[in-house]
């Protein structure tokens, strides 16, 4: 009974602790505290983890998360964002991306493990002129 | 020296980019900065455009790795491909998988290059693209030139299997056994063809059967599977043997 008790206890803190295995140390989690509410900007660079299953956009008319100009004195913008396996849906705002970095370099942008879904882009890294033609 | 953005994006899902933009998009300033990046393992569907990598200034260079993608059912424009790329030098493009791209004819090819040079496309497959396999061009006297497509096959294309040159043609690259079978299915389009104006270009053990052909200018005449539009294979274009394409001999 004693064995039996101390395995289930082993038990429920893995099932306490394992989360936290696939997330990056130091993470942020995305959404902020207070709640999301698109678009996410992030500005301090850092590591950000998406711990809530799936987040869709309403009609904002704006990409659903806006990589940002560092701040001030930042020496450049470094930023990893894990989508923890989970969804990002800007359907509602065909005419911006889901994902965007407008910004110049220096720079390093790191995006993985998610399903991005609608918007004009799923990831636009951006700021610059396109070339036109292509014969 | 100006400092690049580095970029990683992998493990992704990515569909219903509708918008008219792509479903991956490096876009770059029009001053000189450079963007250097992995891009690897996303699956993309049902997007306009699937990858693009694009640049506003010749003196832009952007050092890529783009491989293990699946991109299907990718609606081209106004970037002409599933795997678009400007300006790119030096470029990894390997291993992608490209089926369904559709578009404007002559507009919707499976991997696109403007001005690549230094670039390995390898180990790429695709089928049921509406225009080109794999199309490398450049602006009007900037070609695409010094790069290697090894062992990529493309079946089942509307237009070329393989197309060279265009606008600014393309030069020294070495073509070396990619499988080009069943391309022109929109009735004109050639397995391996060199455009006007591509020059000093190599092949060698590609396999190419059939293709369609065309009524383009071509040295040699009744070739469904080959076409340099430059002259006999020897004049601009030089082959290193051992091609599966029906012609004369010395291919």
């Amino acid at each position: 009974m004693v064995r039996s008790t101390a395995r289930l206890s082993v038990l429920l803190a893995l099932m306490v602790y394992l989360p936290a295995f696939g997330q990056e140390a130091g993470s942020t989690a995305i959404p902020f505290p207070g709640g999301a509410v698109p678009p996410i900007t992030i500005t301090v660079p850092g590591g950000y983890l998406l711990e809530v299953p799936n987040i869709t956009a309403p009609v904002t008319g704006a990409p659903l998360i806006i990589i940002g100009a560092p701040p001030a004195g930042a020496p450049f913008q470094h930023v990893v964002i894990d989508l923890n396996g989970y969804a990002l849906d800007n359907t509602a705002n065909p005419g911006f991306p889901v994902i965007v970095y407008p910004g110049g370099a220096p720079a390093e942008i790191v995006i993985k493990n998610g399903t991005i879904i609608g918007g004009s882009d799923g990831i636009a890294v951006t700021g610059g002129a396109r070339p036109t033609g292509f014969t | 020296m100006t400092s690049p953005a580095n970029l990683i994006i992998r493990h992704n899902v990515i569909s219903g980019a509708a918008g008219g933009g792509a479903g991956i998009l490096i876009d770059a300033p029009v001053a000189a900065v450079a963007r250097h990046g992995t891009i690897e393992e996303n699956l993309i569907s049902g997007t306009i455009n699937g990858i693009v990598v694009t640049g506003g200034g010749a003196v832009l260079r952007s050092s890529l790795i783009i491989q293990k993608n699946q991109l299907n059912q990718i609606t081209s424009g106004p970037f002409p491909a599933a795997i678009s790329l400007f300006n790119a030098e030096p470029c990894l493009v390997s291993e992608n998988t490209i089926e369904g791209v559709s578009g404007a004819v002559g507009g919707a090819s499976g991997i696109f290059g403007s001005d690549v040079e230094g670039c390995k496309f390898v180990n790429n497959v695709m089928s049921d693209v509406s225009g080109n396999g794999i199309w490398l061009t450049g602006p009007a006297g900037i070609p695409s030139q010094d790069n290697l497509l090894i062992h990529n096959i493309v079946r089942g294309a509307g237009l070329d299997g393989i197309l060279i040159g265009g606008g600014g043609g393309g030069a020294r690259n070495d073509i070396e056994g990619n499988l080009l079978h069943i391309n022109g299915v929109g009735g004109v389009g050639f397995g391996l063809h060199f455009l006007l104006g591509a020059v000093g270009n190599r092949i060698g053990r590609n396999s190419a059967t059939g293709n369609a052909g065309g009524p383009a200018p071509c040295a040699v005449a009744g070739n469904a599977d080959y076409c340099d539009e430059n002259g006999p294979i020897g004049a601009v274009t030089f082959s290193f043997g051992d091609n599966m394409m029906p012609g004369p001999a010395t291919f």
